[in-house]
């Protein structure tokens, strides 16, 4: 199926549209904006997220209630389709939200329009913490499963050669855990770089995500935009291919370090 | 022999622990007291389950127990943490990072103490040295077989430059033949070093081949701690015995005279044997012979099975049943009538624990005090 | 003061949880709440009987949705576990690369693969019809349910089987009573996460489905982006999450309950070093 998606997308793009659509792109400005705007999503709720996780992971890493509580935590927020983390992130986030009222409350903000814009703004924000509030929990339980005892007791191992809290960390806990991580940010940045409801819902029209702009294209009712849209999904599997061509080195060489073939 | 003043202060020392797990009734050490003389190789012997591995856990703080102290050359100790308490553990499994080198990994506790990358892997290559994996030290552990992987462990260990040394039942998982070599290099390094150490094992010629002394532990209890020959020749208890392959045991009681009176008569006993009053008569079934004469005593065999190239007998006495391991060649039939020889040399008498206290043997017979050895 | 920092980190990831739902709870019983109130003015039920009226096709939705998460969680957890397997079990000469095509779908962008299928599709005849669209939710489901039955299928020994044919269980026998309930947590697991994608997915439906397959987060979209209806998102996204949430929350009893009986006892009261309460 998946090739068959694959192939008919070639098919739709290569023949008889020549290259056409993306020379288009590079004609563009709004694609390169649109691109970096992507790009500068799915990097920075990445690398958010992951520090995030590695944060909480190692702070509770030592007792097994606090992993287990964290695992909970976590599973609650994956069972949330992203959908409804970015609508109630709107209801949260937006000029007349409940963290606008709070902020009147208090007496920071004199009304709505004194609200700093998070919803629909050129920078983010809203979509950003949907996104870290979404995957941060998706990295913890990544990490928490790569966790398993056999790493617990290298730790406890290492503590009688005088490895202290920080040391294990480093020298224990993040080398064994590298490979979990990266496999998390991949799949974390393949996502919030092609999905589309989060941006639709509480980006800007400009500059618009990649998807968002793709979907526009491939429902606008003018034909010469469909190989546009199609180029554009085919722009985004590339850099999505490039990231994990990316993450499978580190990932080999991580492996390599480890069995020294 | 009563003040511990004049004593030399044990390598380490386990002052009444107990640790009990949360969720459950019956602690797993029930006030364990253990010494180990410093430099000496004590072999912690015992079943499995009876607190073995607990014991190295209190000892290397990874585990504080519920009550007790733990003493290092004197100091107390508990409250250590591991990283600073200077015990250095070789565990079952091998525990190698594999994402370093065997170099790296020997290097490690060098460099957690702060010293240069450089140095810490000079210092590290001497210790493969030590262990004859200095060609290997380029590798990473995956590479590596059990046995070789555990020699790494073991070097790494040294490379603390602990005060003491838990090995937990670290060729366990080892084969035969490679266990036995790894026990050799086990006390070369040792002696070498003079380093206190603490083997735990549930394996006894593993244990009597190494230990300077034994400890010997169930149930969270030490039943018993002496050298090794002392232990098979003059056990505490009918339960040491036992565990130690000492089945048989011939009730009665030794005489003022120092004679072992039963229903096969008045037997005499060797000097060693200082108990008098109630108690059993135990010999182990290697020492007991088929014989004729007027020092043997009439039996009827119970039962014979075949161990190895040597036969299993049991046979019954006027006294009761007697366990005796026949050299090849010999093989009675069941119901057979004979006779037994129990060499005098052989004999021992375990006191009944509720005899009436007479002074205490040399041998540390009673209770769980520290062995004078 | 150990304690305390415990209490202070429950509170934290609790309020990480709730800060986003919390309004939205408000807001589906909220009559009037006009800034800067910080609790609604009045309370009502107005939305859900909005939602309830037949034109909102809300309940009409919240079935497609249902039915289409269900066929998609069984048929995505039966092949991936047939899958998984395979890849475990009986190590195929190619088993990496098979295993990376199976992974595959979840790197691929949905707007592709919709796009992609949907060219198929048209001339299949499954485009705008509620099967295509469950064949389409079964792509990215797909990969979810292979790894977690890889995973499941790890640890599951099939001298087990082999031990129950010689006993003399039927092949029937053998799954019914040995590989089902051994495998039962990862099966469940599985299944989960599929139901979890397909009734999250919004923009493949919405290609593939052609706007005449209507599922709730098309619904929850649609008036979240256009409407300005508050209350009604607030009761669309209140019937969305709680399907799942309480499937996770009956999933992780069901597997607390399982766990118990096929603990492995070796790991249990007092293992090398998993020992409770080591102390820092």
């Amino acid at each position: 199926m998946l090739l068959a998606g694959r192939g008919s997308l070639a098919d739709g793009l290569g023949r008889g549209w020549s290259l056409s659509a993306y020379e288009g792109f590079l004609h563009d400005p709004a694609f390169a904006d649109s691109l970096l705007f992507s790009l500068k999503i799915a990097t920075l709720s990445t690398t958010v997220s992951a520090a995030l996780a590695l944060a909480v992971v190692g702070a509770v890493s030592a007792s097994r209630r606090g992993r287990a509580a964290l695992e909970t935590a976590a599973r609650a927020t994956l069972a949330v389709p992203h959908l409804l983390a970015a609508s109630a992130f709107g209801l949260l986030l937006s000029g007349a939200g409940l963290v606008s009222r709070l902020t009147h409350a208090v007496g920071w903000t004199d009304g709505p329009a004194d609200f700093p814009v998070l919803v629909a703004d050129p920078v983010p924000s809203a979509v950003l913490l949907t996104y870290v509030w979404k995957e941060a929990p998706f990295i913890t339980i990544m990490l928490l499963a790569a966790y398993t005892p056999a790493v617990r007791d290298l730790e406890s191992a290492v503590r009688t050669l005088g490895a202290g809290r920080l040391r294990r960390l480093r020298h224990v806990t993040l080398p064994l855990l590298a490979p979990a991580l990266t496999e998390a940010c991949l799949l974390d940045f393949a996502f919030t770089f092609a999905a589309y409801e989060a941006p639709a819902l509480l980006g800007a029209t400009v500059p618009r995500a990649l998807p968002v702009e793709a979907v526009e294209l491939y429902r606008s009712v003018e034909l010469d935009d469909r190989p546009a849209a199609l180029a554009l999904a085919v722009v985004i599997g590339m850099v999505i291919a490039l990231v994990a061509l990316a993450a499978a080195t580190i990932s080999r060489r991580l492996l390599r370090a480890r069995t020294g073939s | 022999m009563t003040s511990s003043s004049s004593a030399p202060v044990p390598g380490l020392s386990l002052k009444r622990i107990t640790v009990t797990y949360p969720g459950h009734r019956e602690p797993v050490l029930d006030g364990l007291d253990l010494d180990v003389a410093d430099g000496r190789l004590l072999a912690l012997l015992g079943p499995s389950g009876c607190g073995k591995t607990t014991t190295v856990q209190v000892a290397s703080g990874l585990l504080t127990p519920s009550r007790g102290a733990v003493h290092l050359g004197g100091t107390d100790v508990t409250r250590i943490p591991p990283e600073h308490r200077g015990v250095a553990v070789v565990f079952q499994q091998p525990m190698l990072l594999p994402h370093r080198t065997v170099l790296d990994n020997v290097a490690f506790p060098a460099r957690m103490r702060g010293r240069s990358r450089r140095d810490a892997r000079t210092a590290a290559l001497a210790q493969l040295e030590r262990v004859g994996l200095d060609a290997l030290a380029a590798r990473y552990p995956r590479q590596l077989s059990g046995g070789q992987a555990q020699r790494v462990a073991l070097a790494r260990a040294l490379a603390a430059e602990p005060a003491v040394l838990l090995l937990d039942e670290p060729f366990s998982a080892l084969d035969p033949s490679l266990r036995h070599t790894m026990r050799d290099l086990l006390t070369t390094v040792q002696r070498e070093l003079a380093v206190t150490t603490v083997l735990v094992t549930h394996d006894q010629t593993e244990a009597a081949a190494v230990a300077d002394s034994v400890a010997l532990l169930d149930q969270g209890r030490l039943l018993q701690q002496a050298q090794p020959a002392d232990l098979y020749a003059r056990p505490a208890s009918l339960a040491v015995a036992r565990f130690l392959g000492c089945p048989t045991a011939l009730p009665g009681h030794v005489t003022p005279q120092g004679r072992f009176a039963c229903l096969l008569g008045e037997l005499d006993l060797p000097d060693t044997v200082a108990h008098r009053g109630p108690g059993h008569l135990v010999i182990r079934p290697e020492a007991v012979q088929v014989g004729t004469g007027p020092d043997t005593v009439a039996a009827v065999v119970h039962s014979a099975r075949p161990e190895g190239a040597f036969t299993a007998l049991v046979a019954d006495t006027a006294a009761g049943p007697v366990h005796v391991l026949l050299p090849p060649g010999t093989s009675p039939a069941l119901s057979e009538h004979l006779r037994l020889r129990l060499p005098v040399a052989h004999r021992w008498v375990v006191p009944d624990r509720h005899s009436p206290a007479g002074p205490p043997s040399i041998n540390g017979v009673a209770g769980p005090g520290p062995a004078a050895c | 003061m150990r304690r305390a920092l415990r209490k202070a980190v429950f509170a934290v990831l609790t309020l990480w949880i709730a800060a986003p739902l919390l309004p939205l709870l408000i807001w589906a019983f909220a009559g009037r709440w006009v800034y800067p109130a910080l609790v609604p003015q009045e309370f009502s039920l107005r939305a859900w009987g909005q939602a309830a009226a037949p034109q909102q096709q809300v309940i009409a939705a919240t079935g497609t949705s249902l039915a289409l998460a269900l066929t998609t969680a069984l048929t995505a957890t039966a092949l991936g576990a047939l899958a998984a397997r395979g890849l475990v079990l009986y190590r195929p000469p190619a088993a990496g690369l098979v295993r990376l095509l199976l992974l595959a779908p979840v790197l691929v962008p949905p707007f592709a693969l919709a796009v992609g299928v949907q060219e198929v599709f048209v001339r299949a005849g499954l485009s705008d019809h509620p099967t295509g669209v469950a064949l389409v939710h079964l792509v990215p489901a797909l990969p979810y349910t292979v790894l977690v039955m890889i995973g499941g299928f790890a640890t599951y020994d099939l001298r087990m089987e082999q031990t129950a044919r010689t006993l003399g269980a039927s092949r029937t026998a053998v799954l019914r009573h040995v590989t089902l309930p051994a495998l039962s947590p990862a099966l469940l697991a599985a299944a989960t996460l599929a139901f979890l994608v397909s009734w999250s997915e919004y923009l493949m439906t919405v290609l593939v489905g052609g706007g005449v397959v209507t599922t709730l987060p098309l619904l929850l979209f649609a008036t979240a982006a256009g409407s300005g209806n508050q209350a009604l998102t607030a009761v669309l996204g209140t019937l969305t999450v709680a399907p799942p949430v309480l499937l996770f929350g009956v999933g992780a009893a069901l597997l607390r309950r399982n766990r118990a009986v096929w603990a492995d006892p070796d790991h249990d009261p007092s293992p090398s070093f998993a020992t409770p309460e080591i102390e820092r």
